[in-house]
């Protein structure tokens, strides 16, 4: 058989191999390829954007609205609310004009009241205001409406128990979910990254060291250990953050330990070495880029055992601190009030844990998949 | 082992110890104590106090704190012996407690072990020997959602379901009163309570394991004895059940060390939701009620066991594949 006959992937392989493809351009195209990881994908971006968008999706106030010849922004100050903002950082802003929550113009009257009467024509002429698609705050609570299901007096996903539209809490709820997955995962992999090369690299009693803290972290059960801690720190985003980051470390330390301890035999690190390169800049600017993909993988499935964990601490009433909005908050009511059939609080919310969790599972078997040598061109 | 004791100890007792807040002032202040004794005056208080702390070991008897260190050896030393003081809830020794919880949470994580391995064995095998057919596409999609269902959302669906509809107990282990019943109605009673607990625990193994199972089929059919199986003539079935999947399970028994954690972890929810009282409610509880006793026992329990989990599928690596030896 002449060479020309061989099958297509050879030869594209060949070819690639010849002009010098990246790695990293390699597994992008095997995502690409992958429709199932590119779904995946999608869906977080689209979560991603429901996040970024929340105050101006889901909101009690108008995103723009003119007012006695002024035009105003009042969702904007709701970004300080929902996103997990640091209080140095939130309170400084706060007395931006724009970010502000002070508006004298309406005289103490709500901006439901005003845009209401805008509608009706009873404003002043001239005045306009554009409400968000859902038109309730995430912490709208209202006592008249407690419990409404699906399509009941213009809630679309129906009401909790306080009253608050569910919609909105789901909208805002994505913050939480996504700002805890992302920020702990980060946090753990550091953490884990940090450890498992130092003691990759060195071994000896470094290395036992952290093997025996590893052994020692991996008996505690994960969960039980989070809500323990938790329970006895003040209810806040950033204590979750950081303790599924500071507990769930020692698979990502072990990891890359052992890809460490392939990398140091190489020839690339012998060479490092013997041209006088400080070890830290061996480990983290030669060997890390080059042991880095299997630790990216499981960071994927990571971000979805964060949220897991963090809608399940919310559900038990660990989670964040109300009134802010989060899934599994929403869910416990369901179980709360098993009697009244709540449904709508179980299965709007369930669905969209189970979308996320879906999407970076998928993800994360695309970039496995992609990354699999065994696997490619097949 | 020692060490990794040792480490487990020290974690716990940093954990409750350096956790904010007095655990005993705390309690008497806000916890079930507070009432009754001496609740009027500030210094009867500040007796009653200083009394439980010199009980805890966090005093001398003079009343001058004892340093951390000698705290926590004199908590090891007891802790050794079994002793882990009284609830501070009921005043109950914590080690009867916990002899109540364990047998009920061991009970429940044991039989969803058997499941998920009895259920993702054959379906891992299934999805090897049709590996990339429509067959295998569905069963790992539908494990692969299965998966991507949190505990807590089955849990309620189900309970919001049939247990709302009354077609299944959702609350306990056993109805009230059941010791009243005969013994095979007791046993379905118990029967009904358990099914929909263990299937919150057990579902979302299936996929891992099952993948598990598949990777490790996939490669060993690949391999030389597989083909020399064959080409002796051997029935499939053969091959397949008594040559590669033999081979495969090696790895699988392995990850029971994994999955003791998890379903311990897992017992919280699932035990909250159902009201079992296992070792998952009772630590759910004393975290609610900040019984620090109760909470340090539960935590060392559960690492020990995972620990000791984690030995027996060391040990059972070395009985399934004589290769490996115990060093």
């Amino acid at each position: 058989m002449s060479p020309s006959a061989a099958p297509a992937g050879t030869a594209s392989a060949t070819a690639e191999s010849v002009k010098g493809v990246s790695y990293w351009t390699i597994v992008r195209r095997q995502i690409r390829k992958d429709r199932l990881a590119m779904t995946g994908l999608g869906i977080i971006l689209f979560l991603a954007l429901v996040a970024l968008l929340a105050p101006l999706l889901a909101n009690d106030r108008p995103v723009v609205m003119k007012y006695r010849g002024k035009v105003l922004f009042p969702a904007f100050t709701t970004y300080l609310d929902s996103f997990p903002v640091p209080r140095f950082v939130a309170d400084p802003l706060r007395k931006v004009r724009f970010l502000s929550d002070y508006y004298p113009e309406l005289g103490g009257r709500r901006f439901k009241e005003v845009v209401a009467d805008i509608e009706a024509g009873r404003g002043s002429p001239g005045d306009w205001a554009v409400m968000p698609r859902v038109a309730y705050g995430f912490a709208e609570i209202n006592p008249l409406q407690i419990k409404r299901r699906p399509g009941e007096d213009g809630h679309v996903l129906g009401t909790d128990d306080t009253g608050a539209d569910v919609l909105s809490r789901m909208i805002h709820g994505t913050i939480i979910s996504l700002s805890v997955g992302i920020v702990a995962v980060g946090i753990y992999v550091v953490i884990g990254v940090v450890l498992g090369s130092i003691a990759g690299y060195f071994g000896g009693w470094i290395d036992m060291g952290t093997m025996r803290l590893i052994e020692i972290m991996i008996c505690f059960p994960t969960f039980f250990l989070i809500i323990t801690v938790i329970a006895f720190l003040p209810r806040s985003i950033y204590n979750i953050m950081i303790v599924i980051g500071i507990t769930s470390w020692p698979g990502v330390a072990r990891l890359i330990r052992g890809e460490m301890l392939k990398a140091k035999t190489l020839d690339y690190v012998m060479a490092s070495r013997a041209l006088g390169v400080p070890a830290v800049r061996t480990i983290f600017r030669e060997m890390l880029p080059n042991t880095v993909a299997p630790v990216l993988v499981s960071a994927t499935f990571g971000v979805a055992g964060a949220i897991l964990i963090e809608t399940s601490l919310s559900f038990l009433g660990f989670g964040v601190a109300p009134p802010t909005a989060s899934w599994g908050e929403i869910v416990s009511q369901g179980r709360t009030y098993v009697t009244e059939g709540l449904y709508h609080l179980v299965i709007w919310p369930g669905l969209a844990i189970c979308l996320t969790l879906i999407a970076f599972n998928l993800a994360g078997q695309g970039l496995r998949d992609a990354m699999d040598p065994r696997l490619r061109d097949t | 082992m020692i060490p990794t004791l040792l480490g487990i100890t020290v974690v716990t007792f940093a954990i409750i110890r350096l956790a904010p807040g007095d655990p005993v002032e705390l309690n008497i202040t806000t916890g079930p104590t507070a009432s009754g004794e001496g609740g009027g005056s500030d210094k009867a208080r500040a007796d009653i106090v200083r009394k439980a702390k010199i009980e805890l070991g966090l005093l001398d008897r003079e009343g001058k704190p004892i340093p951390l260190w000698k705290q926590y050896g004199t908590w090891v030393a007891r802790t050794v012996t079994l002793d882990f003081g009284r609830s501070f809830k009921d005043q109950r020794r914590v080690v009867e407690k916990i002899a109540e919880a364990l047998p009920v949470t061991m009970m429940l994580s044991l039989t969803s072990i058997l499941i998920a391995y009895l259920v993702a064995v054959p379906i891992g095998v299934f999805s090897a020997v049709r590996r990339n057919t429509a067959d295998d596409h569905v069963v790992s999609t539908i494990l692969f959602l299965l998966w991507s269902v949190p505990s807590f959302l089955a849990g309620t669906l189900l309970i919001l379901t049939l247990g709302r509809q009354g077609i299944l107990p959702f609350v306990g282990l056993h109805s009230p009163q059941s010791e009243r019943l005969g013994y095979l109605p007791y046993l379905w009673d118990h029967a009904a309570h358990v099914v929909m607990p263990l299937a919150c625990l057990t579902y979302a193994s299936f996929a891992a394991l099952s993948r598990f199972v598949r990777t490790g089929m996939l490669e060993n059919l690949r391999l030389d004895y597989v083909r020399t199986a064959r080409s002796k003539g051997l029935p499939e079935r053969d091959v397949v059940l008594r040559h590669a999947l033999r081979n495969s399970l090696i790895p699988v028994v392995t990850i029971m060390g994994n999955i003791l954690p998890q379903l311990i972890g897992g017992s919280v929810i699932i035990e909250s939701i159902f009201t079992v009282n296992g070792m998952g409610y009772l630590g759910f509880q004393s975290i609610l009620s900040r019984d620090y006793p109760v909470i340090m026992a539960i935590t060392t329990f559960a690492a020990v066991l995972t620990m000791l989990g984690i030995l027996v599928s060391d040990v059972l690596y070395c009985v399934v594949d004589p290769r490996i030896s115990l060093q």
